[in-house]
Formats: C-alpha cells, sequence, structure tokens
C-alpha cells in the first residue's frame, strides 16, 4: 500500500488535554511460527481493548522472531496472506503496529512493520538499515526498503523506524521534517554489555538516542523492544515512551513479557514546540543544496577521494568552496 | 604521535578504565537465569544436569540453575578421581547443600583405570582428557535417564584460550556463563552469593595433584582477561596492545593460543559437495519454532 503524503485534516488539537491510552505488548514471539504468534498478537489485542487501549504497538517482526535465517521464506507474508489479513481486521476500533516478513510480488523479502486501523491496513513501512555487521545479518535476508514517510492516522501524524534506521539520524530527520508528531521504534535489539556503565552497553546507547531524538524534534518517541531468547541472543524489552522535549514518559520493565499501558497527553507536541521553535527554523532547502553538493562532489571525485591519500597536502579537495 | 607524557597519561588512563569495570550483577543474574530457564523449557524439559566440582564456575552455574529452576529440578552429579584433592568434593558438597540440589555422586577411577590399563604409558594429558570424557558420558547418560539438559560451566577465558576438553568439558546443550571472563565469573559469583572459600581459591582443572590453572598456563586470569579486552573486545591490534603495555611474548603466546584453539569453539568441518549443506547453507537457527 502506499504511503500517503497528503495532508488529511488533523485531529483537532484544542486546548486542554488530550489523552492517548498506549498498549506496548513487549512480547517474545516464537521463532518462525506465525500460528503461534497470531495468537499471541490477537490475545495481548484483547487484553489491550479490555483496559481501553487506542494505540497497541509491537515490536520488531512481532509476528515471526528476529533470527530467522532461512526461514525467511517460510514465514514471509504477502498482504493479502491470510494471517496477515486476520490481525489487520483484529485492528476494529483502535490503531495497531506489528512486525512481519514481506514478500513483494517480485519475491524480494523485507523486514517490514504494518500499521492499521478500524480493520483497514493504512501504512508499510520497510527496513531502510539493514544491520549487516557483527551477530547481524539482514543485508544476506533482507532488501531494504526505499521509502521513508510519515503518514496521517486518526491519532495524529506518525513515522516508523525499525531497529537499525533509528542508528541513522537522516531517517528521523525526514520523518521530522515530513511532519511526524509522533515516531514509533520498533525493535529486537539483543544484550550487549555485563558491565555497569559500559560504553557499549546498548542500553544506555538506546536512552541517549531516543532522549535526543524527541527533543530535537519535538515529537514523541515510542520504542517497543521484544524480550526472550533466541539461540543464545537475548533481547532486552525496556519498551519506552519519550515525550516532545525528552522527558521519560514511561518505562516498561527490562527483560519481562507483557502488555504495557500508559498514557499520554497527545498536546505535549503543541506545548513543546511553541516553547522551542527549532521547527520553523529548520532549513529544508538549505539541508537539500548541501547534501546535493556533496553528493555531486563524490560522483565526480570518484574513488581517489577516500583512496588513503586524499587528505595528505597538495591532493585537492573539491567542495566546501563558496 | 602525542608526546610522551600524554601517550602515557593515556596508557594509564586505558588501563585504569578496565580495571574500574564492575560487572551489573543484578542484570546479568536475571539474563543468565531466564536464559535457563527459557531454553529448557521452550524444548518441553524441566530439568538440568551438570557436573559440580567444587571450582567457582560450576558453582556459579549451580546457583544460576537452582534459582531459574528450583533446585528439584537441577542435579549436580559429583565425578571425582581417586587423585582429585579431596577439598575439591568437600566444596561440591557445600554447593550443593547450599542451593538444595539434587546430587548424585559416581567416582570415575575405575572406568578410567579399566581404560588406562591398555596404555599404561599414556600421559598426563591423555589421561586428564580421557577423565573430562568419562565426565561428559555420564552427564549425558543421566541428562536422557532424567530428561534433562546438560548445563556447560566453561568460561569465556577458557573457551578463548582452549583451556578445556573438546567433547569433555566443553561438550553442552547450554551455557549460562560462556560469555563472561573468569574474572567476570568470580565478581558475578561473590555477588550472588557463592561461598568465599571457592570464589577465593586457586582455580584448577583438579585433574592431576597440585594442577592450578594460573601455573599450568604461565599467567595470570587477572592478566590475561585484561590482554582479551583490550584484544577480543575492543579489537585493539597487535602493536597497540604493545604500546598499552603488555608484554610483545605474552600477547604473542596468547594470538597463537586463541588461533590454535579455533576448532575448540566450532563444530566439526563437513566437507560441501552438494548444493545445500550442514553448516554451510543450511542455515536454520537452533531454537527452530522453540
Amino acid at each position: 500500500m502506499a504511503t500517503k503524503t497528503t495532508t488529511a485534516p488533523r485531529v483537532d488539537s484544542g486546548p486542554g488535554l488530550r489523552s492517548l491510552r498506549l498498549g506496548l505488548g513487549q512480547i517474545a514471539p516464537k521463532l518462525g511460527d506465525v500460528a503461534a504468534n497470531l495468537d499471541m498478537h490477537l490475545d495481548m489485542l484483547e487484553a489491550a481493548r479490555s483496559q481501553s487501549a487506542e494505540l497497541v504497538l509491537f515490536p520488531e517482526l512481532s509476528l515471526v522472531g528476529y533470527q530467522l535465517r532461512d526461514l525467511v521464506p517460510d514465514v514471509a507474508q504477502t498482504r493479502r496472506t491470510p494471517q496477515f489479513t486476520r490481525l489487520v481486521q483484529a485492528s476494529h476500533g483502535l490503531s495497531l503496529g506489528f512486525g512481519f516478513v514481506e514478500e513483494a510480488a517480485d519475491h524480494r523479502f523485507f523486514n517490514s512493520y504494518a500499521f492499521c486501523e478500524d480493520g483497514r491496513l493504512v501504512s508499510v513501512h520497510r527496513k531502510a538499515y539493514l544491520p549487516t555487521y557483527g551477530l547481524f545479518e539482514e543485508g544476506r535476508l533482507y532488501a531494504a526498503g526505499e521509502h521513508i514517510r510519515a503518514f496521517d492516522t486518526k491519532l495524529g501524524r506518525f513515522g516508523i523506524v525499525i531497529c537499525e534506521d533509528l542508528w541513522h539520524p537522516s531517517a528521523m530527520y525526514i520523518l521530522s521534517q515530513d511532519g511526524a508528531e509522533l515516531v514509533v521504534a520498533a525493535a529486537a535489539s539483543p544484550l550487549r554489555g555485563a558491565d555497569v556503565g559500559e560504553e557499549h552497553s546498548n542500553i544506555d546507547v538506546w536512552a541517549t538516542a531516543l532522549k535526543m531524538y524527541s527533543q530535537l524534534f519535538g515529537c514523541f518517541v515510542v520504542l517497543v523492544n521484544r524480550v526472550g531468547f533466541e539461540d543464545g541472543l537475548s533481547f532486552w524489552g525496556g519498551s519506552r515512551v519519550l515525550a516532545p522535549g525528552g522527558r521519560s514518559s514511561f518505562e516498561a520493565p527490562l527483560l519481562e513479557p507483557g502488555l504495557f499501558t500508559c498514557e499520554i497527553d497527545w498536546n505535549e507536541v503543541r506545548r513543546y514546540r511553541v516553547s522551542d521553535p527549532t521547527l520553523r527554523s529548520e532549513r529544508l532547502d538549505l539541508t537539500l543544496s548541501e547534501l546535493k553538493r556533496i553528493q555531486r562532489d563524490r560522483i565526480v571525485r570518484g574513488p581517489e577521494a577516500d583512496a588513503g591519500d586524499a587528505r595528505k597536502p597538495g591532493v585537492e579537495r573539491r567542495g566546501g568552496r563558496p | 604521535m602525542k608526546s610522551t607524557d600524554a601517550h602515557t597519561a593515556m596508557v594509564h588512563r586505558l588501563r585504569q578504565g578496565y580495571r574500574d569495570r564492575k560487572v551489573d550483577a543484578d542484570l546479568l543474574r536475571k539474563v543468565l537465569v531466564a536464559f535457563i530457564r527459557d531454553e529448557v523449557h521452550k524444548v518441553g524439559l524441566r530439568h538440568v544436569v551438570l557436573g559440580i566440582s567444587g571450582g567457582v564456575d560450576s558453582s556459579l552455574v549451580a546457583y544460576l540453575a537452582a534459582e531459574a529452576l528450583s533446585p528439584i529440578n537441577v542435579t549436580g552429579v559429583l565425578m571425582p578421581y581417586r587423585t582429585s584433592d579431596p577439598q575439591s568434593s568437600r566444596d561440591a558438597e557445600e554447593v550443593i547443600r547450599a542451593t538444595g540440589l539434587q546430587s548424585l555422586r559416581v567416582d570415575i577411577s575405575a572406568q578410567v583405570d579399566a581404560y588406562f590399563e591398555h596404555f599404561p604409558q599414556a600421559t598426563v594429558l591423555q589421561r586428564g582428557n580421557k577423565m573430562a570424557r568419562e565426565r561428559m558420558s555420564i552427564l549425558y547418560d543421566r541428562s536422557a535417564a532424567l530428561g534433562a539438559l546438560v548445563l556447560g560451566t566453561s568460561n569465556k577465558t577458557e573457551l578463548f584460550l582452549g583451556y578445556g576438553t573438546i567433547y569433555g568439558d566443553l561438550a553442552s546443550a547450554i551455557n549460562p556463563i560462556g560469555d563472561l571472563y573468569k574474572t567476570q565469573v568470580w565478581a558475578l559469583a561473590a555477588a550472588i552469593g557463592v561461598p568465599r572459600a571457592i570464589v577465593d581459591k586457586h582455580p584448577t582443572a583438579d585433574l592431576w595433584q597440585g594442577q592450578t590453572d594460573e601455573a599450568e598456563l604461565g599467567f595470570s586470569y587477572a592478566q590475561v582477561d585484561e590482554l582479551l579486552h583490550f584484544m577480543i573486545e575492543r579489537r585493539y591490534r597487535h602493536e597497540e596492545l604493545l604500546q598499552l603495555g603488555f608484554e610483545s611474548s605474552f600477547v604473542t603466546r596468547v594470538e597463537e593460543l586463541v588461533t590454535r584453539s579455533q576448532y575448540k569453539r566450532r563444530m566439526p568441518l563437513i566437507a560441501k559437495v552438494s548444493g545445500r549443506s550442514i553448516t554451510h547453507d543450511f542455515r536454520y537457527p537452533r531454537d527452530w519454532k522453540r
């Protein structure tokens, strides 16, 4: 489904509080077992509905598990696969996000995240940055998504990033410029770091990035990270909500599975942007023209530019000059 | 390159930074306990079995397993040989008592000695390896009898140095402490209440009388863990390790030990002749539909 780029009528953000009840499905999917995971989603959706949640979010690849390797084609779904449509339909009366392996018509596979509401699919984000280093091998398994776009929902304007996407500030910048008021960061992040305050501890690194983005872009950032174990990897959970400005609005426990609900006040977006109007002064034209110059220079300079001696005195560097 | 003083200060800061580290015992305990529980339950079992030597590694795993599955579901097996240090048995008994595990004692002297009657010239190394593999065969037999998984107790330091017997003490179904260096095992064991006497004693494989790991290896765990930290975790190259002040011969020796023992950390090589071969391109996760 094509993402909408037109601006639909916004929900009225009149004065006062506008509370939104959020359900974070911090689950441990069964690796490669779509039927079992579909049941897990449906059960948790029912629980969320009984707790009056308006927005329910599941982690990256929540319908299939993470460390799939050769299972990818076995668990992939098209948008007509019965299990996929069943879950979309289950979003009646609320908004729902979940992760799955998407098979395109040309049989490329994507690490995708579906957003649906009231029983229909609103938008799909295909993970644009596939980690392929260290313990990660997504570049072997998936094609990279080619779009990063915000979209309108009945709750407000949303953006989605999937795990590694978040480590590319450009992805968050694009969503910010595209009007996102809430960014869903769906993750399957394995724990690394056994020491207190370790610089490579990825829990701390994530916390820093999420806080920074919600400050810089004046939007809600919602991390929904999975738990459980796969082949020795431990997924740390700790799903959380950062309010515009970086305030921690909610934090789910580390490692524990469950449905965690919280309330946010949507009008915090407006209040923060009134007091800290950096978005107003952001210069898209300047950013674009400089990025285009950098792109042009890379093409013009070719491989010599970074061949190892480019920074030596006497080697002319183009660009950067008025 | 910076001035000598600045260089010295930087080296001091880096190495001090390593020494100031502190394991996140609360988090590690939660993760490792959950790991044991999750991996055992998801294969449809409730029990585990492990060898209890009286050393800190198996003691730590015993404590973690008891917490994960409750002591009634954990069987600790004491497997002394006739030359084993009696203190090892006493420490093992203390772990069993403190954790409340089910326990079993199988003296391996008769089966080991019966075999070496055929090979009286066998070296100390052969005898040590044989003992380790007899213990493994007992644990796997008990695992079938009890419907249990075998817990591994090798730490990251010995796995990197190859200081273990392949298909002996290196064999297990799941290993909760294989990503913890020996010094981290000590810290975590102390934090979760393994008796101080066990944490503080000299580590030994106890394969012959008077053996200690550190005397046999020729360096201490504290020394080699610091080197492995910079070499493996932080990816410092050989020349950079020397600039950090590690002895050249020490660095070279450890590099050789790590390289030479790589085979112990991998499954056997399979000669690829088909289009889709096990270990090469039949790449399914082990926790497939688990």
